[in-house]
């Protein structure tokens, strides 16, 4: 498979060391004030990030959003950015986080509609056999990482859809690589054993999500 | 090799996330372990699955954010320091605060005493002496001093007399 790194060589949207002495030339210009430089920071990481929020959200529009709010937050933050460390997974790591931080709340408030009479469920149409069967690949597969945990699908999403390397992971999610690798292994094993369930295709050997991943995972 | 390693090696090798060496020795366990081969081939199609709906990409709508978010930018550097504004708020009720409470100290500050002494009165009781003559010859008391004199004058002498409760007192 093709690494992140390479992939972005091609893509020329990396979080790499190469583009970092540029970003650092312009956040420090950025600093001073000088806009159209932070623009240029903008415009280099406005689609990946888009694309990572929308592994998240699945809504371009929020996402696109969601991109704007990270990119102004980012802005007000510039100070108190690090110059020596790079700028990728430093803009991701915030993006990624108001990106959880938004769909907490929008949990909540589903929580709370339960009580209410804004959404009501309808009732299922006789003439549609199984919903699931009008969903397509991708809809399936949504389904089922949202059936595992946060912290792990974080870690998955990253890695297996959007090709970040376990050492990038790390730097945005701030944990160590060897937690990160930990968690992946772990995220791979439960959507293996969820798609398997959904689809008739189950592990043989008894296999369940690890019971101590809670307590393991800090490595 | 135990199984358990070997399965989670499995899940770090289907996507390369395996360093050369540990591939080699959980090739070695998957030649004599059939349980762990059938896990493998199982963990290789749900990693096919994930990569197969990541080429489905959605795209990003607009060509750029910068437009929006640089007009945002300019209207928060034109708009009020809202930062700035606060901190200017929370500066003057401290120094408000800060006023009113040396004003209310003063009453027992030494400043006070001075000020007593030279006969200006400053809120408390002045008592001048009992042949009034319009001046002030003796030194302020406050309330409290006041209201010992007066027990002090209405408590009864050795012969049984009572001493004269009133004593010239000017508010």
């Amino acid at each position: 498979m093709m690494t992140m790194l390479e992939h972005e060589a091609q893509t020329d949207e990396s979080l790499h060391e190469s583009s970092g002495s540029s970003d650092a030339r312009l956040v420090e210009a950025a600093r001073r004030g000088d806009q159209a430089a932070y623009g240029e920071l903008v415009q280099r990481y406005e689609h990946r990030l888009a694309r990572v929020i929308h592994r998240f959200v699945h809504d371009m529009d929020m996402a696109e959003d969601l991109a704007q709010e990270t990119f102004l937050k980012v802005y007000e933050r510039l100070e108190q950015f690090d110059s020596s460390r790079r700028f990728g997974p430093w803009l991701f790591r915030i993006g990624v986080n108001l990106t959880l931080d938004y769909l907490r709340r929008k949990k909540r408030r589903g929580r709370w509609s339960l009580f209410t009479d804004r959404y009501k469920d309808k009732a299922p149409d006789p003439a549609v056999a199984d919903p699931r069967k009008a969903l397509d690949l991708q809809q399936e597969v949504q389904k089922v990482l949202q059936m595992i945990p946060e912290k792990y699908r974080v870690v998955l999403a990253l890695r297996d859809l959007e090709n970040f390397s376990t050492s990038e992971i790390a730097a945005v999610l701030q944990r160590k690589e060897a937690t990160i690798r930990w968690r992946l292994a772990e995220a791979r094993h439960r959507f293996q054993y969820y798609w398997g369930k959904r689809h008739g295709t189950a592990m043989p050997e008894n296999f369940t999500p690890s019971e101590s991943a809670e307590s393991n995972d800090e490595v | 090799m135990k199984c358990k390693t070997a399965k989670h090696q499995m899940a770090l090798a289907v996507g390369e996330d395996l360093a050369p060496a540990e591939i080699q020795e959980l090739q070695r366990h998957l030649q004599d372990c059939s349980n762990c081969q059938q896990t493998w081939e199982q963990h290789q199609c749900g990693f096919a699955v994930l990569q197969h709906s990541r080429t489905n990409e959605a795209r990003p709508k607009s060509d750029s954010v910068w437009p929006m978010l640089s007009q945002r930018l300019r209207e928060r550097d034109a708009g009020p320091q809202r930062g700035e504004f606060n901190g200017w708020i929370a500066a003057l009720a401290v120094t408000a605060a800060c006023v009113v409470l040396f004003v209310f100290s003063l009453e027992d500050s030494p400043l006070l005493v001075v000020r007593r002494q030279s006969g200006v009165s400053s809120g408390g009781t002045m008592v001048t002496s009992p042949d009034n003559s319009g001046q002030a010859v003796r030194p302020l008391l406050r309330r409290d001093e006041v209201r010992t004199m007066r027990s002090y004058n209405a408590a009864p002498k050795v012969d049984g007399s009572l001493r004269d409760p009133k004593l010239p007192v000017t508010e």
